[in-house]
């Protein structure tokens, strides 16, 4: 082959000047994150794919990941610190220098706290996870309770379930040992795709499948058992299936009776969610149900979808999760092989199978003295478990100065279009007296910003991270950060030193704080520094063994009746995991539709790649997938503009009548700048247990619309 | 000797068709075809791909020899291409591009594979839905 067919192939070699560097994608959250190869040449990446050898994903790369390279030479790239000259909103901005951008920072945060305290200034981390254990001992040690995060609609309200079930914070299925998978609302052919590998793997060993999601996927394509159920009503099947374990002798008594608290008082509130009546909740057949529950009881060990994000995004989502997850507790599947293994989250969210003190680090400076955290007192179980500000809820605390005032906010990576009612965020962040956004691109968020400034990519910097199975890696940067950019935690750290912190760890170097964090395991940050190009097995690591991890519960068990939600004496929370409707109060009659705005799509990360070029082809225009039964009722056909309408608001999308979805269900993936989903939400469609909005299931109407009125 | 697709295997995932825009520089927003693409089949939840079949259509009607049967694959010689573009009126499937004016068309990354690598799209495939059959 001459240069020339070499150079077009993209062939690393002396000849092309191309060289292979390997790193990971962060565009995801950061459990299933991918090793990547880029393939750069003078500089610049040409090239990314799967690292073959990578323990984590073997070569395989999603189509969001292979869109890294688009993702990093996006055109609105934040190239220098910059300081707000137009209105907020406008995009109006000066290049200033990193030394003014940071004093200016400093000198307005200080002055915040001397005027109204620490707490009128909040801390924020929006995606991704990686620097956030510095923000979060950042803000304490500033002196203020005000750290969140965009874990405050995302898969935390799971830590609440566990926590109040069995004190783990993090639970995982045993797929390898598994003898029937509970795949609850679970797509991972699309969302997740290392899963949908060992899925593949362990159903031709005969692990036996069902499927519980409202729309036809490869994966329900693909099972033994598919419940279309209706959108949000999950905790009511899981409460039948419960009774139908019971009432069949499907149960380990043995288990229960050791393990269990609160089995009598549980079985007396399943008993009423018959399979007839439940078939009228969830729009099941109760025989499917029946199957459901035959599949279950005679196919033990029982593991589950561990469902971080989609089960959980209903007004009744954490109780639902809690109901879905007691089939462990009556199946004894909890901590034993095949089952359900509680997994610590070792470092920034990765669950790397072992644990460090990252969460002394995170939170031993949390301040002596100061006010509820935002949110707090509104979600008292989140206040309670978690103790972070609860982030849904600080568009209150700007807007109505209620419980107390939040002046200015410090953020990295605020998106506003996250929140619901994502207009009232938007409105609360032009309210902030002063905020400060850091982040990859100017986004419609940074916008509103006094002062930007430009973050980089996960292939511009060096990171310690760790993998499944007790892999860790000390990267090197693939190519230097593009034009001023800087690295989040080296920012946090410079801005300690600037605010004059008194916490000698945080004005040290990044390193001090790792050696800090990792000061009981055997990771020798030095060791790992000489192989970046790969994760390196740690040899010697405390690793729980399956059936030992016990139950860090007030009674010491699987508590299917939570003592800490009956303490609690909250208003409208109850111990048990009981069933509520997710839907709204909007008038049925006048919304017939339920509204989706969370299901996945292939070249979609929330709103990070909706400005990619190569993600966005795959589906250059926002659309509203529909039933082709709506469709038909309503003459809509593919590509007719359509309005969709909730309570709340509207937006004008192309329709995409599919035959995937259920009859009387519609799907808008969200973030999109031009048809916002997330603004058609009221911003009190939430879980009351968790704070987290209803995203999944809002009443909705659909009417087709000529072209020139949409246009 | 072409791509081969198991629709059994497939979630739509579209990491191959991502991989190919990576692999080639093709940018579909800007006007550009992508080489591959997965689409939904009649069957709700299954897919297709779309792509090459080294038919040699193009290369029936390619005016200069630029196009041309190359063993089992159909291989183009850029720097013969007019930009005429009779190749991508001729292919059936509407898998045949230009960038610059020249073509572009699935050659199963004949320059990977005499490397003794994968096609780009074969690489990624987190199924195994997708191989290359010499």
């Amino acid at each position: 082959m001459d240069l020339r067919e070499r150079t077009r192939a993209k062939l690393p070699g002396m000849d092309t000047g191309i060289s292979l560097r390997n790193s990971f994608c962060d565009i995801c959250a950061p459990g299933p994150h991918c090793g990547v190869t880029c393939y750069v040449k003078d500089g610049t990446v040409v090239k990314v794919e799967g690292t073959d050898a990578h323990p984590a994903n073997r070569g395989k790369l999603c189509a969001r990941g292979i869109a890294m390279r688009d993702y990093i030479y996006r055109a609105d790239r934040v190239k220098t610190p910059l300081r707000r000259t137009g209105p907020k909103g406008s995009g109006q901005f000066e290049a200033v220098s990193w030394e003014d951008a940071l004093t200016e920072i400093a000198a307005r945060l200080n002055q915040f706290k001397t005027e109204s305290g620490a707490s009128s200034v909040a801390f924020y981390s929006g995606y991704n996870k990686w620097y956030r254990p510095f923000l979060q001992r950042l803000a304490y040690s500033f002196g203020s309770v005000n750290y969140g995060s965009e874990s405050s609609s995302c898969f935390t309200s799971t830590i609440l379930s566990w926590k109040c079930a069995t004190g783990a914070e993090m639970v995982r299925p045993d797929l390898g040992r598994a003898g029937v998978f509970l795949g609850w609302c679970a797509n991972p052919g699309i969302s997740g795709y290392l899963m949908n590998i060992g899925l593949q793997k362990n159903r031709q060993r005969g692990m036996k499948v069902i499927i519980v999601d409202p729309r036809i996927t490869p994966a329900s394509r693909d099972c033994d058992l598919h419940l279309r159920i209706r959108p949000g009503t999950d905790g009511a099947l899981a409460l039948c299936l419960g009774r139908e374990l019971i009432e069949n002798g499907w149960i380990d008594r043995d288990y229960i009776e050791k393990n269990v608290y609160g089995f009598a008082e549980y079985a007396a509130y399943v008993a009423r969610f018959t399979p007839e009546e439940t078939a009228q909740i969830t729009g099941l057949n109760p025989a499917d149900i029946r199957r459901a529950a035959r599949l279950i009881g005679e196919n033990g060990p029982l593991a589950i979808n561990p469902s971080n994000a989609s089960l959980v995004h209903f007004k009744n989502g954490m109780q639902n999760h809690r109901a879905v997850m007691a089939l462990c507790a009556l199946t004894g599947s909890y901590d034993r092989p095949g089952g359900m293994i509680p997994a610590p989250l070792t470092y920034a969210h990765s669950m790397g199978g072992f644990e460090t003190r990252e969460p002394e680090f995170s939170t031993e400076r949390y301040p002596a003295e100061g006010p509820v955290p935002v949110g707090c007192e509104r979600f008292p179980l989140w206040g309670k478990l978690i103790g972070e500000m609860q982030a849904c809820d600080l568009h209150r605390a700007v807007l109505t100065r209620r419980p107390y005032p939040i002046r200015a906010l410090y953020a990295h990576g605020m998106n506003f279009r996250m929140f619901p009612d994502s207009g009232r965020m938007a409105q609360a962040l032009e309210k902030l007296e002063f905020f400060v956004d850091m982040d990859l691109f100017l986004t419609d968020s940074a916008k509103y910003a006094d002062i930007v400034l430009p973050a980089c990519s996960s292939l511009e910097r060096d990171e310690f991270k760790v993998f499944g199975g007790g892999y860790a890696q000390y990267t090197e940067p693939v190519i230097p950060p593009l034009s001023q950019s800087r690295r989040d935690d080296e920012v946090i750290l410079e801005l300690a030193r600037r605010l004059s912190v008194e916490d000698p760890l945080l004005r040290g170097s990044r390193d001090d704080c790792l050696w800090y964090m990792l000061r009981d395991t055997p990771i020798d940050l030095e060791a790992l520094r000489e192989h970046p190009e790969m994760p390196q097995k740690i040899e010697g690591l405390q690793i729980t063994p399956v059936g030992r991890h016990g139950f860090d519960t007030p009674t010491g068990k699987f508590e299917l009746y939570s003592t800490i939600l009956a303490e609690l004496h909250a208003p409208g929370l109850d111990p048990l995991p009981t069933y509520r409707s997710s839907e709204d109060e909007a008038d049925p009659a006048e919304f017939p539709l339920i509204l989706s705005t969370g299901i996945r799509i292939p070249g979609g990360l929330h709103s990070r790649l909706h400005d990619t070029p190569a993600a966005r082809s795959l589906r250059p225009e926002p659309m509203a997938d529909l039933s082709m039964e709506d469709a038909e009722a309503l003459g809509i056909g593919p590509g007719d503009w359509i309005r969709l309408s909730t309570a709340r608001g509207s937006v004008t999308v192309k329709a995409n009548p599919t035959p995937v979805m259920p009859a009387g269900m519609v799907s808008l993936y969200h973030g999109y700048r031009e048809a916002d989903a997330n603004s058609l939400l009221s911003w009190d469609h939430r879980d009351p247990y968790s704070g987290f909005p209803g995203y999944r299931c809002i009443r909705c109407r659909v009417e087709r619309m000529e072209k020139e009125a949409a246009e | 000797m072409s791509l081969v697709f198991e629709s059994d295997r497939c979630t739509g995932c579209q990491a191959c068709q991502m991989a190919c825009l990576d692999q080639r520089d093709i940018r579909p927003l800007e006007g550009q075809l992508p080489l591959l693409r997965v689409e939904p089949a009649e069957v709700p939840g299954r897919f297709r791909a779309v792509s090459c079949s080294q038919c040699g259509a193009c290369a029936e009607v390619c005016p200069t020899g630029c196009l041309q049967k190359n063993g089992g694959t159909v291989t183009a010689e850029e720097s013969l291409c007019i930009g005429c573009r009779a190749c991508g009126d001729a292919c059936p499937r509407g898998v045949i591009t230009y960038i610059e004016e020249t073509v572009q068309k699935c050659d199963g990354c004949a320059g990977r594979r005499a490397a003794g690598l994968l096609p780009a799209c074969v690489h990624t495939c987190p199924t195994g839905a997708l191989s290359w059959e010499e």
